[in-house]
């Protein structure tokens, strides 16, 4: 939820640099956080970091850490793989920093070799020491050391153990000759291709070995930094190999590292054997059952819907903006402007119907601000448990109607709290035809935290059929919208293979931090946003522009949807912001200008709305403009035509007028 | 060749397997590329013992203590052995020595490498030593 667009250009030429690698969801954040102090999104599913995060090392005097995305494989296959591929071929990395889960040995010493072949002093975390010992699993670090010349260090990322040793190491790493004796046709291929390369950031040996696993990253690189009769040749000996070959050189080169890494493995990793249970781990099966997992699930959306809507948009919001604003702060601030600025255009400007703090301000500190900060709490509980993966099983076979699979459910469930930085997150899924529906889908309907927020107030203060109603109507489109949106895409649709995380206790302090920040980014960037909304509708009031917008709208809006004329105002504010949109929609409805069937019916609209200013950049930035205004093309009628049929349905079945 | 064999009499697949099992994988040459590479990296390989957890809403297989959610048409891809209930076979799950050859911990903790047991690695070992116990 926070962007890190700007960090980029802290970026320290001379001094050491740190890169943090390691797979998915093993606590690289955790550890850069430990180093940097700089607060990063960390959470409990793989592919939480999908870009790159840089931050001055604490206690190394001049050296900048940079925590990438968790790489699966390299060669790489996804977006945000491709990023951390890039660091290591075209950064000048002093120190490879390997962040490895200690419970899934293999798995973390197949990249050690990787790493450790390129030449650049590394060491090896060896993270989640204390679930390692909870499941019995207990390793020798120090043969490890021994066998691959590599520092190995034991740490528990999240109570900060093992971390000064980290430090320790990382400081006097230096180069370590790791070898790994590949079979005769392969070494004699990679001596020949090593020849022909030009000086490379990382050892030759590396690049050969990933030129034959034909690694994107390495052709682009080669195709840059190589003469082009050189690439030629690369090439040439390329397909030489793979025709003097049964299998894949890549396969080869597999089975090598793994028979290593299994013989070391043997002689490093002890196990009890004896049979691991927890509540958590119960909890997590249950999670993934046919039934059960139905079960939690609508527990999990009911206990949201009530903290969310009914505690916080309810019970909370009704304190805040009826007592606290309304009946304290707004009547004092009003007398005091009155007494001491006696100018009308000001106290209009402040106080008046458009005014900067009687709708800007009220709207975002006593409507929004309670029930997103709500929302964040409920949300990040979610992250840090670890259930969204599971999710993702739950939900496969409705994504498979829409020629998805349960991986998508990812990228939507983080929409529901910033839809910008979920379009960024699209980049962990395998194909370029799943981004584009899923950010398709995450632009027509998912709503972010503050127009959820806004939602399930208003809806709340209805009732529950109109909570369902308007779900399964946003549901239903999107189902629709996707089921013809892969008719028409072309392409294959890819099937589901997911790591599913352990379930976690999520941590108080975690938990905390997460809705502090986001609350920050909240304030930093919304509450703005609603001023200038606020500027804007009082200039248009002034100048009679607002008027005659409302005129001009009233037949799509009066006509069609079936709501006051004044609600113009409202989908020109959702321009903006959908939720800004919202939240006019939802004080002219708690000043009982809206009926139930008009709530539903324009929040319906307005979530379909188009998706605020930076959403739609970003869209433009990660898949160009054209695909944007694309999007936009079908977003807008649609969620005009949606609204309208539902109108009609409503009125037809009598319900709620 | 006898893999080729066993693979012509009895090819069984992943998906075949019910959950409670524990099996080891033969082959997995029919699988995309990309999958394959995926699968591998999570260190689900030719020749590495894994427990089927379930088969429905989508199979879940744990190899290590790694836990994948797969579909169907992934697993028909993975032939495999012949199945063993869990109960009976736990030590294979993780490609661990038998319980037989397993070697006493002394012989294997209290060797001192390069004196790097702190004593943060202490307090592994104390919890080591107390799973080990109670294993007994
Ligand atoms: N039990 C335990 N949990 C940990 C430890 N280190 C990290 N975690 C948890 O593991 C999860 C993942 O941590 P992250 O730091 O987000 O992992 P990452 O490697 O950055 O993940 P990606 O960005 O997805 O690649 C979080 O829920 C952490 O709380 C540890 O040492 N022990
Ligand atoms: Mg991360």
């Amino acid at each position: 939820m926070q962007s890190n667009a700007k960090e980029k250009m802290v970026h320290h030429r001379d001094g050491k640099c740190i890169a943090l690698v390691g797979q998915p969801n093993v606590g690289k954040s955790v550890i850069f956080q430990a180093l940097t102090g700089r607060y990063v999104t960390v959470a409990n599913y793989p592919g939480t970091t999908v870009e790159l995060t840089r931050g001055a090392a604490r206690d190394i005097p001049g050296a900048t850490v940079i925590d990438t995305p968790g790489v699966i494989t390299l060669p790489p296959h996804t977006e945000d793989e491709f990023v951390t591929a890039n660091v290591l071929l075209n950064e000048p990395l002093s120190v490879i920093v390997q962040v490895g889960d200690a419970k899934n040995l293999r798995r973390t010493l197949m990249l050690t070799i990787q790493l450790a072949e390129m030449g650049v002093p590394m060491a090896l975390a060896l993270n989640m020491m204390d679930e390692a010992v909870e499941r019995g699993v207990s390793i020798d670090h120090g043969m490890i050391e021994e066998q691959m010349d590599v520092p190995v260090i034991p740490t528990v990322a999240i109570h900060g153990e093992g971390i000064e040793e980290l430090i320790e190491e990382t400081r006097k790493a230096s180069p370590h000759p790791f070898h790994l004796q590949y079979p005769i046709k392969i070494e004699r291929s990679l001596e020949q291709i090593e020849i022909l390369l030009p000086p490379c950031p990382i050892s030759k040996r590396a690049i050969a070995l990933l030129w034959m696993s034909d690694d994107p990253v390495v052709q682009a690189w080669l195709e840059e930094h190589a003469e082009p009769e050189i690439l030629q040749k690369l090439h040439r000996k390329n397909e030489l190999l793979k025709e003097s070959f049964e299998e894949a050189p890549s396969t080869v080169i597999y089975r090598t590292r793994f028979d290593y890494v299994d013989r070391l493995t043997k002689l490093v990793q002890r196990e009890t054997g004896s049979d691991w249970q927890s509540l958590a781990a119960t909890l997590g099966k249950l999670s993934i059952h046919p039934l059960w997992g139905m079960i939690i699930l609508a527990f999990i959306l009911y206990g949201m819907y009530w903290f969310v809507g009914v505690f916080s948009a309810g019970t909370l919001v009704g304190l805040l903006e009826e007592k606290l604003f309304g009946q304290i702060i707004n009547p004092w601030v009003t007398n005091t402007l009155a007494r001491f600025i006696p100018v009308p255009f000001i106290s209009d400007l402040l106080v008046g119907e458009y005014g900067l703090w009687s709708m800007g301000m009220t709207y975002a500190l006593a409507l929004i601000l309670p029930i997103v900060t709500t929302f964040f709490i409920a949300f990040s509980i979610l992250e840090d448990s670890g259930y969204l993966p599971r999710l993702a099983v739950l939900t496969n076979r409705l994504f498979r109607i829409i020629g998805l699979n349960g991986k998508a459910v990812l990228p939507m469930v983080l929409g529901l709290g910033c839809v910008t930085m979920a379009t960024l997150t699209t980049r962990v899924l395998e194909t370029k035809r799943d981004r584009l529906l899923v950010i398709l889908l995450l632009a027509l309907a998912v709503p972010c935290s503050a127009q959820l927020g806004v939602v399930m107030g208003m809806l709340a203060s209805v009732s529950l059929t109109a909570t369902l109603i308007w779900a399964m109507v946003v549901l239903g489109v999107l189902l629709l919208v996707g089921w013809i949106a892969a008719k028409v895409v072309p392409g294959e649709r890819t099937s589901l293979l997911l790591e599913l995380p352990p379930i976690r206790w999520p941590m108080l302090s975690s938990v905390l931090t997460k809705t502090l920040v986001r609350l920050e980014w909240y304030t930093k960037e919304v509450v703005p946003l609603f001023l200038l909304g606020a500027a804007i509708m009082f200039t248009m009031d002034k100048v009679g522009l607002l008027t005659f917008l409302t005129d001009l709208g009233e037949p799509l809006v009066k006509g069609w949807l079936g709501l006051p004329p004044e609600a113009s105002a409202a989908f020109l504010l959702g321009f903006m912001r959908r939720d800004f949109g919202a939240t006019s929609l939802f004080l002219m409805s708690s000043n009982g200008l809206l009926n139930p069937s008009q709530v539903v019916v324009s929040m319906v609209t307005i979530t379909l709305f188009v998706p605020c200013i930076a959403a739609l950049l970003m869209i433009a930035k990660s898949r160009g403009w054209r695909t944007m205004l694309a999007m936009v093309a079908v977003i807008f009628p649609l969620a005009f035509i949606v609204g309208g049929l539902l109108n009609l349905t409503l009125q037809a079945m009598g319900w709620g007028s | 060749m006898e893999l080729q064999d066993r693979l012509r009499s009895d090819p069984m697949t992943l998906a075949d397997i019910p959950p409670g099992m524990l099996v080891r994988i033969l082959q997995m040459d029919k699988l995309p590329v990309e999958k394959r590479d995926h699968l591998l990296a999570f260190g689900l390989a030719p020749g590495r013992w894994v427990e089927i957890k379930q088969h429905r809403p989508a199979i879940v297989v744990q190899v290590d203590y790694t836990e994948l959610a797969l579909e169907p048409e992934v697993a028909r891809n993975i032939l495999v052995d012949t199945p063993v209930p869990l109960r009976r076979m736990r030590h294979l799950r993780r490609g661990a020595a038998a319980p037989g050859r397993r070697h006493g911990r002394h012989a294997f903790f209290h060797r001192k490498r390069r004196g790097r047991r702190t004593r943060f690695l202490s307090r592994f070992m104390k919890g080591y030593d107390r799973k080990n116990k109670k294993d007994e």
